[in-house]
């Protein structure tokens, strides 16, 4: 099925597309650049988002050309919003016992087990 | 036939459960009942196989073979296609149709192999009994010798290239297990593991040469398969007869069967020692003597040998690849025999000697067709008596001498182990060619058949290689016989009170095998039985018919000749080694006790008083090179051996430096890997 | 859907009994009989033993052999997770355990993306949370962040390739996004953007399976945490991850038309080499199988890359996607068999760790370790692939996968690229004994020389049981592994399960 990326009269979907690929692009650049676990973090929940924006303009029968008529995406984006929260706790709980173990949340402090 | 076939490979696998299981705490110092009854047994049902055979042949003209299916072990065959006549256009790959029936097959070559391997592995186990008799893996040690066996008979007789390479990668690890079984000795461990190691280069060779087997042949069987019924061919198998006997496909001929026969030669030169790949074998010398007289001489060694006889067809197609085979085999028999030269170490000179004899086994192999492989065959045969006889001589003398084989430190044992003194020296005059012993007459076929050899002046070269390393190995044999046996008695203090001959367990085998090596050559060599026989080989029988090595093997001319030839280098050896190592004084007796020992004929005192200024003008030089090319083996092929082991680890040290540890930079690295990866579909 | 649902209560069970400190010892009963029953009605529906199935219409072959696969690990961890080592939070890890089983069981089932990427992410976060309640390990709070933060990152990315692969096929169903791609919807606009699905599809699972340049987690993970997360982390996201391949690469997008197979080439041969290589370094035993289980992920890829060269792939009896899952199977097996045999031994209170603390273990007094060793040098053969065990028939079927392509008559440039992948393949089979013979090496040929050490011991009782089975069940493969071929044979076709459309009453389904 062919993916029509423009639309005259609304707003496009290649426009949400171009969203979720910035929200990617941003989030990768913080999970790499930053060195502090909450940094880090924040970058996760940017890229999972992007998927979610993706999923969501795909199958909006609201966006102009997405063409999608099942809301099958959307559920899906519910369910990875579900996930993102299951995994921010497990995240927290994580940097806590990171902290107990190198009294700091800093990343690079972690490269004890290597070659 | 079809039970005896199944009944020798079974017997010794009993044995390992039941030693196995019972040793440690029942048998114990009776763990070689299990391994000797079955040996035994193995060995008089090999026996019956072979007579069975021999009857069956001499009935009629046709190539006899026949096969029992055990079970089919791996199926990959559609239900449908199970029983279907193959259809004459289906291409090569027909994969549909791979199976690996556990398949025993029982023709000429294989009888010949299963009497020789139970023959030497029941009187290399009786011999163990004394010479393992106190050690505290005693038990163990009969287990893996009862694998051995087991895994050998089934090596020779299974008929499936991909069960070829299953028991060929089982006799590696029984010599692994072997070779490292006193792993308390540093160098022992390290020498089961080179073994290992080196041998996995060749298994890597033959395991391509099974691939491109595959993709070419599109089966793995050596026999063909025929429906039950109706008696069409369902299969064509790649060493079965019909191939060339019924036109049909016929073999490749070119680049690939020039692939195939030299991938495959590549697995023989690991098992069998040769160039480069024989670096593992001295260093095998580790273990037990009996395991190196089983093992690393006899039989599995000649694994190789046996390969290339059984897959004549495939390397008599590719005649370039034959030539590499002589050219490999020469080479290693002349290095070999160099570098046997100035070793002190017994055990070593004959795992030396061991490299070089296989050597010339792949040298009489390279003149291809029935001739060759009949060459071949035959000194393995021969060679398996005498070599057996030679290293469990060597046991003995260690046995006595509390583990010393140190020649510089042994010596003049003549009159303490006369029995080993005279069964030593029967072999000694076997492996230097010395008429009418086993050795010569095969050693003779070989040359025999490279003097008669039309494929050019390469063929006559690797004739006077096979000359010079005559010459070189009666010199040798005999050095280490007169350092060890003659001269001063010298005594090293490990003995202790040790110092006499072997208990009579010992000597019977020592005995057998020198009554074998006296007699088998002229049994069957002179008498044409061992080649008539082979001749019915199914694989064989259709080079043979083919033609292209057309040469009558029978009445040759120049035969006396090469006769001479051999004699003369053999004579020349023992007289070179005589004038060397009894010195002038010690020469006659010892060359006069060596003729009285053999009872033949006596020598006259002057004709043998060669001009000892010639001695040392050629000899010197001679040893000098020697010890060159000892050095080059033990520090250039080795470290390169070993270099093409560490390459994948200097690798790994370079790529071990990536795994930092530092989570960024992980993370940074799966994006970049991510972005090759997109670059690649995109742009690509 | 009952055996999930068996499993999924067993899990919720678990957890609410660990809020309870007075019946949480309860949770190991409760655990233990949720795999069997589900394995019991799993035996019912494939007909197990009356011949023929009662499967629901829409479990194919592929989602039962998961089912199969998925159980008998669920056995074997369970069996092996020692009960003491933590005992604060057992009925909390049981909990995680069985929800991972359930997670593989719904991937290998799984018939649209979300079941797919909910099955995953189950095992994903069971196993973060599994090594965060570990204390086992040396290092159990650094391998818990590097696995958590490498592994949510690569979810992540999987679901921002997934919701490409959801656009461009217009559905979240697997049959119908296979029909969507095989009419073009991957290359259809600009053809990048199908490319781009892919990669980050492909990106996203290469960090379950292992692949280079996605692996470097498991090393260090695997060695900072307890030989049993490590042997869940080794075998279950491996398992679920080749799953996820096989249905979305190999269902789906290889219809697309794009050279997927060169960057599936690739990386198969990046990762057999970098992992069997630096494994050749490693001393540490769970770094070792960790590079041992990076270069087993290349094996399989080596099938995966044969298979995406198929037009017809039914009249290819060394079907690559099948040599793939029998590969698997062995691997699954020889491995879980392996860390279910170290973690029952123990030197003193130390669990044992480095190659030297194997040293002279076949040759212990006691029976119970002589037997471990024995069967741990049969599980590295079987991973070395040394005939005649089930790690043989796993390589052979995926190198001749590769060469039936390879050998095919035609001018193709794939022939001698799918030719040179098997020998590369061929190549470190070769270097892999190695590695895999030092651990041999070690307890077999050596003394066992420190003085101040303890005897290397045996406890648990259930996991050598477990350690048996693996070893039987490695040598009755490799006896007899033609039932196994037809099983993975026949199963590698139905990934992609056909959805039956059912109408609850007579009115015409409105779709």
């Amino acid at each position: 099925m062919e993916l029509p990326l423009a639309h005259a009269s609304q707003i496009p979907l290649i426009a949400y597309l171009l969203v979720g690929s910035v929200l990617f692009v941003t989030g990768i650049t913080c999970m790499i650049a930053k060195r502090n676990l909450i940094g880090i973090l924040i970058g996760i929940e940017l890229i999972l988002n992007a998927g979610t924006v993706n999923l969501v303009a795909m199958s909006s029968p609201f966006v102009a050309g997405s063409g999608l008529p099942a809301l099958d995406g959307q559920v899906f984006a519910l369910f990875v919003i579900l996930l993102a929260a299951a995994e921010a706790a497990a995240a927290l709980a994580i940097a806590l016992t990171y902290y107990g173990g190198y009294a700091t949340i800093d990343v690079d402090h972690g490269d004890r087990l290597n070659g | 036939m079809e039970y005896l076939i199944v009944l020798i490979p079974m017997m010794p696998l009993a044995a390992v459960f039941v030693t196995a299981l019972l040793g440690p705490r029942v048998l114990r110092s009776n763990s070689h009942v299990p391994t000797v009854t079955a040996a035994a047994v193995a060995f008089v049902a090999s026996l019956a196989l072979l007579l069975m055979v021999y009857w069956a042949t001499a009935a009629s003209e046709k190539p006899f073979a026949t096969t029992v299916q055990l079970w089919n072990w791996a199926d990959l065959r559609q239900p449908e296609l199970e029983g279907q006549v193959a259809a004459p256009d289906a291409g090569p790959l027909d994969l549909a149709r791979f199976h690996v029936p556990v398949t025993l097959r029982v023709d000429p070559l294989t009888a010949v192999m299963q009497v020789t391997v139970t023959c030497i592995s029941l009187l290399v186990s009786i011999y163990s009994i004394g010479y393992m008799h106190d050690d505290p893996g005693y038990w163990r040690y009969f287990t893996y010798i009862s694998l051995f066996i087991f895994s050998m008979t089934m090596l020779v007789s299974v008929s499936n290239f991909a069960l070829l390479y299953v028991f060929w990668e089982a006799v590696g690890l029984c010599s692994y297990l072997l070779i490292g079984f006193w792993y308390h000795k540093p160098e022992a461990a390290a020498a089961g593991k080179k073994a290992f190691l080196v041998n996995r280069v060749g298994d890597f060779g033959f395991a391509l040469g099974l691939f491109l087997l595959w993709s070419s042949y599109g089966t793995l069987n050596f026999h063909d398969s025929v429906h039950p019924q109706t008696g069409e061919l369902i299969s064509a198998g790649i060493l079965g007869g019909v191939r060339t006997a019924a036109g049909g496909q016929g073999y490749l001929h070119g680049g690939v069967a020039m692939a195939i026969a030299l991938l495959l030669f590549v697995g023989a030169c690991g098992k069998s020692a040769q160039f480069p790949l024989h670096v593992w074998l001295p260093d095998a010398m580790e273990g037990p003597t009996p395991v190196s007289a089983l093992i690393h001489a006899a039989t599995m060694v000649t694994a190789g040998v046996y390969m290339v006889a059984r897959c004549m067809p495939l390397f008599d197609a590719a005649p370039g690849a034959l030539l590499v085979v002589g050219c490999i085999g020469g080479f290693t028999a002349l290095l070999a025999a160099f570098i046997a030269l100035t070793q002190n170490d017994l055990k070593r000179i004959l795992a030396y000697s061991t490299i070089s004899q296989l050597g010339y086994m792949f040298l009489g192999l390279s003149v291809g067709g029935l001739a060759g492989a009949v060459a071949g065959m035959f000194h393995l045969f021969t060679h398996a008596f005498f070599k057996a006889l030679l290293f469990l001589g060597a046991g003995s003398v260690m046995h006595a001498m509390g583990g010393v084989i140190d020649l510089q430190r042994i010596g003049g044992l003549r009159r303490r182990l006369p029995w080993t003194y005279a069964t030593f020296l029967v072999g000694c005059l076997a492996l230097a060619g010395v008429f009418p012993l086993a050795g010569f007459f095969s050693k003779d076929e070989i040359l025999g058949v490279l003097y008669q050899q039309e494929g050019g002046g390469v063929y006559r070269l690797l004739f006077y290689a096979g000359l010079a390393g005559a010459l070189m190995t009666a010199f040798y044999t005999f050095r280490a016989f007169f350092l060890a046996f003659h001269g001063e008695e010298l005594v090293p203090a490990e003995a202790g009170r040790h110092a006499h001959e072997s208990p009579p367990v010992m000597l019977l085998p020592l005995v057998i095998l020198a009554v074998a090596s006296l007699v088998v050559g002229a049994i069957f060599g002179p008498t044409g039985w061992f080649e008539s026989f082979l001749s019915k080989t199914p694989g064989l029988a259709a080079v043979a018919e083919a033609g292209s090595h057309a040469a009558p093997h029978a009445g040759h001319d120049g035969h006396t000749w090469v006769v001479a030839w051999s004699t003369v280098a053999a004579v020349l050896g023992i007289a070179l080694a005589a004038i060397l190592y009894l010195g002038p004084g010690g020469l006659l007796r010892g060359v006069a006790t060596a003729a009285r020992s053999v009872g033949v004929y006596t020598l006259s005192y002057r004709k043998v008083f060669i001009d000892e200024l010639y001695a040392l003008a050629v000899v010197r030089p001679l040893r000098g090179l020697a010890i060159v090319a000892a050095w080059f083996d033990r520090y250039v092929i080795d470290c390169l051996v070993d270099l093409v082991g560490l390459l994948p680890k200097a690798i790994g040290a370079l790529l071990r430096d990536v795994q930092t540890g530092f989570i960024p930079w992980y993370a940074s690295a799966m994006m970049l890997g991510l972005l090759t990866l997109l670059a690649a579909l995109v742009l690509f | 859907m009952i055996p999930e649902l068996v499993l999924g209560m067993g899990a919720v069970a678990c957890f609410c009994l660990g809020a309870f400190p007075t019946v949480r010892r309860a949770s190991q009963l409760v655990a233990w009989f949720a795999v069997l029953f589900a394995g019991a009605v799993v035996g019912v529906q494939t007909g197990w033993w009356h011949g023929h199935a009662v499967s629901e219409p829409w479990y194919a072959a592929f989602g039962n052999l998961f089912r199969w696969m998925g159980l008998g690990l669920g056995l074997v961890l369970l069996a092996s997770m020692r009960p003491g080592a933590s005992e604060r939070h057992e009925a909390e890890s049981l909990g995680c355990l069985l929800s991972a089983i359930l997670g593989l069981m719904l991937v290998g089932g799984a018939a649209d993306l979300i079941t797919l990427f909910l099955g995953l992410e189950l095992i994903s976060v069971a196993s973060y949370i599994l090594l965060y309640l570990d204390r086992d390990g040396p290092r159990p709070e650094e391998a818990a962040g590097k696995y958590f933060y490498l592994s949510i990152l690569s979810s992540a990315v999987f679901l921002y390739g997934l919701s490409y692969l959801y656009g461009l096929g217009g559905a979240l169903r697997l049959d119908r996004l296979t029909h969507a791609w095989a009419s073009g919807a991957g290359t259809l606009g600009d053809a990048s953007l199908g490319a781009m699905a892919a990669v980050l599809v492909l990106a996203g699972l290469a960090f379950k399976i292992t692949a280079v340049p996605f692996h470097f987690y498991a090393p260090d993970v695997y060695q900072g945490t307890s030989h049993v997360n490590a042997s869940l982390l080794s075998v279950l996201p491996k398992a679920a991850g080749m799953a996820a391949i096989i249905k979305l690469l190999l269902g789906i997008m290889v219809g697309g038309g794009l050279p997927l197979w060169q960057v599936t080439l690739a990386v198969a041969v990046l990762t057999v080499t970098v992992g069997n290589v630096i494994a050749l370094w490693q001393t540490h035993l769970r770094r070792l199988l960790a590079y041992s289980s990076i270069a087993h992920a290349g094996f399989m890829l080596i099938g995966l890359t044969a298979a995406m060269t198929y037009r017809r792939p039914h009249q290819h009896p060394w079907d690559g996607a099948g040599a793939l899952l029998f590969y698997l199977v062995a691997y699954v097996i020889a491995t879980a068999g392996a860390f279910a045999a170290l973690s029952v031994l123990r030197r003193g209170n130390r669990p044992v760790e480095r190659l030297d603390d194997l040293r002279g273990l076949a040759r212990s007094n006691a029976t119970a370790p002589r037997f471990i060793a024995w069967s741990l040098a049969a599980f590295m053969f079987s991973l070395a692939g040394i005939p005649p065990l089930a790690g043989f028939w796993g390589k052979l079927a995926v190198f001749f996968s590769a060469l039936d392509v390879g050998a095919s008559p035609s001018e193709n440039p794939l022939r001698s690229r799918l030719l040179w992948l098997a020998v590369i393949g061929a190549v470190n089979a070769a270097i892999g004994a190695a590695y895999y013979l030092r651990v041999v090496g070690a307890m077999f040929f050596t003394e066992d020389d420190a003085q101040d050490r303890q005897q290397a011991a045996v406890v648990a009782t259930p996991a050598v049981v477990a350690v048996f089975a693996c070893l039987v069940l490695t040598l009755a493969i490799g006896l007899s592994p033609g039932s196994w071929f037809q099983a993975a044979h026949s199963a590698s076709p139905t990934a992609v399960p056909t959805i039956v459309e059912v109408s609850l009453d007579t009115a015409p389904a409105t779709h």
